[in-house]
């Protein structure tokens, strides 16, 4: 039975879809059977997965809808290594057409759990704006990875997130927790960075994930070859980065489980 | 009533600088419905933008559709919680989206929705629009409540059928706009 995952952050461009596709990809690398899913309309994710979102003929509106299962939905990406779940603009209507619809925030959790056993871990990329549609992606979770850059408006953002999930936990999700932060396009060289992570560590403790993505280049490039990191570039730092998460990943779930 | 909760909503492909939806922006600052993808409709995505253009207005708007924006205009009324805020809509040569040739291009846009329009609306159909039956335009006006006007043969009433601006058509649609 899958562990179920949202990336999120309320916060605009903070590297979720990157965080998403490259965890993807480096736990497919560990050997982990994995399903991505793109919650978010611009559909970076399922392009950077090596899948064309134009070409796609049932999409996660088609499951939030009812009109396809998530079976008939999902498509492999071979280059990646993993299943996905993908995203277009079409998407942004499920907002309009779910909303008199009932039990509108659990469409993706009832259709997740039909695939669940075929994965041991199922990633959801979430928009930054709290929509119905990352309501659906935090009603199906289990837990919350929140990337975070460490400058000095890192926390913005976070307030907000930490609210939804625990009124998400208390009203819908009761398995909801933040799993953990983790410290993206981090530059040591920069002392700020270093003590907003300091400052993270001693607010946060065990939430911090151990692992660090260092800023790369590489990572930047790759969804421009529509793949992650991880596949373009194996041997970059920041994709050894999202392997080293990965296994961190698989260790954490070990003590959830 | 304002121009500007004026809201034009054309049909694939948008219309040209000589469509008359074009020329009634251009002349009484009627504001378009712009989509991200012309070219691809997508029905979900111009359902979005027409939610919140609608909600961007400051009062009521009147809605001025052709072709595939008719379709959008009855997909949206279905679906909207928000339809008290459109006052009144001007459906223009519907495209019939169930024609098998369109219905493959066009998947999501089948079946079409055909209750009853939350808001007043006068439908307007060619008898030799290339795009819709003039019988199917009818049943779509009758299934949505529509005031039913034959034009008889004016094509897909557009910048080709020799229209210019159309002052016919925006007689008609002052009408709507009035309390």
């Amino acid at each position: 039975m899958a562990k179920i995952f949202c990336v999120a952050n309320q916060k605009g461009g903070v590297g979720k879809t990157t965080t998403t596709v490259n965890l993807a990809a480096g736990l497919a690398k560990v050997g982990q059977r994995v399903l991505m899913v793109d919650l978010d309309p611009q559909g970076n994710a399922t392009m950077g997965s090596g899948v064309d979102k134009r070409k796609l003929e049932l999409t996660v509106y088609d499951v939030l809808l009812e009109s396809a299962s998530a079976t008939e939905a999902r498509v492999r990406s071979v280059k990646c290594g993993y299943d996905v779940l993908g995203a277009n603009r079409e998407l942004a209507g499920a907002e309009v057409e779910l909303v008199e619809v009932e039990r509108r925030e659990l469409r993706l959790k009832l259709a997740l759990a039909a695939v669940a056993d075929d994965y041991e871990f199922i990633l959801i990329d979430c928009p930054p704006s709290l929509s119905m549609l990352t309501l659906n992606g935090l009603c199906s979770a289990h837990g919350v990875i929140v990337p975070m850059q460490c400058e000095y408006f890192a926390l913005e953002g976070l307030t907000d997130l930490v609210n939804t999930i625990k009124q998400v936990h208390a009203n819908m999700n009761k398995d909801l927790q933040i799993i953990g932060l983790l410290r993206v396009m981090f530059d040591p060289r920069i002392t700020l960075q270093q003590q907003v992570s300091d400052q993270l560590k001693a607010h946060f403790g065990d939430k911090v994930f151990d692992t660090v993505i260092p800023r790369n280049v590489r990572l930047a490039e790759a969804p421009s070859y529509g793949l992650p990191g991880v596949v373009f570039d194996p041997a970059a730092r920041g994709s050894q980065g999202y392997v080293d998460f990965a296994h961190e990943m698989v260790e954490r779930i070990k003590k959830i489980q | 009533m304002k121009p500007s909760n004026v809201l034009t909503l054309p049909g694939r492909e948008s219309s040209g600088p000589q469509h008359w939806q074009t020329l009634w922006e251009k002349r009484h600052g009627y504001l378009r419905v712009e989509q991200h993808d012309w070219t691809r409709p997508l029905r979900g995505d111009w359902l979005a933008r027409l939610e919140e253009m609608v909600l961007s207005r400051d009062e009521p708007t009147v809605l001025v559709a052709h072709s595939l924006g008719c379709i959008l205009a009855a997909a949206w009324s279905a679906r909207s919680l928000n339809t008290h805020r459109v006052k009144a809509a001007l459906l223009v040569a519907p495209a019939d989206v169930e024609q098998p040739a369109v219905r493959d291009q066009l998947p999501t846009w089948s079946p079409i929705d055909l209750g009853a329009l939350s808001f007043p609306s006068v439908l307007l159909a060619s008898r030799d629009d290339p795009h819709c039956e003039f019988e199917r335009a009818r049943l779509f006006a009758h299934a949505w409540g529509a005031q039913f006007m034959d034009y008889g043969e004016c094509g897909h009433i557009n910048a080709d059928s020799g229209l210019a601006s159309w002052p016919e058509g925006h007689v008609l649609l002052q009408d709507l706009m009035k309390d």
